[in-house]
């Protein structure tokens, strides 16, 4: 029993002691790559003349106003006998 | 002891027998505003007998029909007579009841003087209603029975006219503009709406693809004659049709004019139209004097005012208000104080409801034209875009239009064996308006740009 006590209260002050101390994390500062000396492995591709893909230019249409009815103007006769 | 009862009786009886109603005391003397709110407040209490619906029929004419729909529709159903009916009808037009608005004018009959009137607002039901072939027929009827009106009043004439109007207005809707422009050509220039036509006309021509006729007749509107008619719509179709003629150059001075001209004068009016919107009689007392702090806008929208002025409505406003005027003045002078007590207040009930009203529609009808000025100013400024997007084409495609500015020959002028053919020669004549043409030829052919080296 009392052996079970002692090794308890040893187990417990240690988790207590790893709670206290901070953690501490450290990033790379600084890091160099020479890019002379990386190699890419594949087939280098390269357009022979500078060519454009043809396509329709895009025009829009300006909805212009044009008189189809003269309903309003058949209502202001109206009103302005009266 | 007998006989004198007999007798008071008699007196008495005699008395009840000769005392004429209120209402016919002031109808003899003419005081046809104060008689006829007398014969509503008689009917009120009594149901109307002949004497009273011939009453109503006389008054009704002096004072204008439409002062009959400030009263009750349960005193005006009473009587059953033609202006009743009427004014019903307009009444249930106004809460949009249709189906009152026929069964009423229907009753209407044909020798009747509102007959003509009657019928233009059947067409406006069945123009609603989208019944065109009933809405023509309206219009016809409405058109023939005002032309045979006995009278010579400026009111039959105008009614007569808008049921014209309407029915070349009709063919414009369903889209047969030849029609339509046969129509508007049986206005006599003589007419009270033919200046207001002349922009109809042209967009009739516009969709004809006549557009040298079109500018023709809008230029009629430079005519001193005509120059209380500004319409902005007039202005933006002149800059439509030299657009159509790919006279672009022309298009842009106008569309410029617009907006260096008309544009900033209108913001600038509608800025001190604002300020008193709220202002009672503001807009009534503009329409008599010009003198409502303008700030030197008085000329140009005094001709706008001019042209509201001729309408029906404010020439019959106008006439009413001298007419209660006239009336307040003689029985201010001739009658007893307990008759002046009795009807001059009325009157001037009557007198300040006319005025609210005729500064309403000014009101009204000033701010919808600034509406106009902004609509169009926007439409300018598309027609403007499209030219700029039509010459980047051009020179997307190395191509331009013929003529950098094309100008006119007799032999593009079209015209029908009933068109008259005048030569401008720098003034208008009053004859000619109306009947001018451009002879402007279409620039839209496009050539080839030349390669500079």
């Amino acid at each position: 029993m009392k052996i079970m006590l002692i090794f308890l209260s040893m187990i417990l002050s240690t988790n207590t002691y790893t709670q206290n101390k901070q953690e501490l994390y450290e990033y790379k500062k600084y890091e160099r790559f020479d890019l002379g000396d990386l190699e890419v492995r594949g087939e280098l591709l390269a357009p022979g003349d500078i060519s454009v893909q043809e396509r329709d230019r895009q025009r829009f249409e300006v909805d212009l106003y044009e008189r189809k009815d003269s309903l309003d103007l058949a209502r202001q006769d109206v009103d302005s006998l009266h | 002891m007998k006989k004198t009862f007999v007798f008071i009786v008699f007196i008495l009886m005699s008395n009840i027998a000769v005392s004429a109603p209120f209402y016919q005391k002031l109808e003899q003397k003419r005081y046809s505003f104060s008689a006829l709110n007398s014969l509503m407040a008689f009917v009120e209490k009594k149901s109307p007998g002949e004497n009273e619906r011939k009453a109503l029929g006389q008054l009704s004419w002096e004072v204008g029909i439409e002062i009959l729909e400030d009263y009750d529709s349960k005193i005006l159903e009473q009587f059953a007579t033609p202006p009743a009916w009427f004014a019903l009808a307009r009444k249930s037009l106004k809460n949009s009841d249709y189906n009152s608005v026929l069964n009423y004018s229907d009753k209407i009959p044909k020798n009747h003087w509102l007959f003509p009137e009657a019928k233009l607002m059947q067409s406006e039901v069945y123009l609603i209603k989208k019944n065109t072939e009933e809405e023509l027929k309206a219009l016809k009827i409405c058109s023939k029975s005002a032309s045979s009106a006995k009278s010579d009043d400026r009111y039959f004439k105008v009614v007569g006219e808008i049921c014209l109007a309407n029915i070349a207005r009709y063919y414009f809707n369903k889209g047969k503009y030849k029609e339509a422009l046969d129509e508007f050509n049986r206005f006599p220039k003589n007419s009270y709406l033919w200046p207001s036509l002349l922009f109809e006309r042209a967009w009739l021509n516009y969709h004809l693809k006549d557009y040298n006729r079109t500018l023709g007749l809008l230029v009629t509107y430079k005519s001193p004659l005509l120059d209380t008619y500004f319409f902005p719509e007039a202005e933006y179709l002149s800059a439509l049709s030299y657009f159509r003629l790919c006279l672009w150059e022309d298009t842009t001075i106008l569309v410029n004019q617009y907006y260096k001209v008309y544009r900033p004068r209108f913001y600038e009016l509608e800025k001190i139209l604002r300020e008193n919107v709220n202002k009672p009689q503001y807009f009534y007392q503009m329409m008599l004097r010009l003198d409502q702090g303008l700030k030197g806008q008085e000329i140009f929208i005094g001709k706008i005012i001019g042209r509201i002025k001729k309408e029906q409505r404010f020439i019959s406003g106008f006439r009413q208000i001298a007419e209660i005027d006239k009336e307040i003045n003689r029985i201010s002078k001739a009658e007893k104080p307990d008759i002046q007590n009795k009807v001059v207040p009325h009157l001037n009930l009557v007198r300040s409801n006319i005025i609210a009203k005729l500064d309403n529609y000014a009101k009204l009808t000033i701010f919808n034209f600034l509406n106009r000025v902004k609509f169009f100013s926007n439409e300018m400024f598309k027609l403007h875009l499209e030219i700029s997007l039509r010459k980047k084409d051009l020179i997307y495609d190395n191509k331009k239009l013929i003529s950098d500015r094309s100008r006119g020959d007799y032999s593009n002028v079209k015209r029908t064996r009933f068109e008259y053919f005048w030569k401008f020669e720098g003034a208008f004549w009053a004859d000619e308006l109306g009947d001018y043409s451009f002879g402007l030829k279409s620039n839209c052919e496009t050539v080839n740009r030349e390669v500079t080296k």
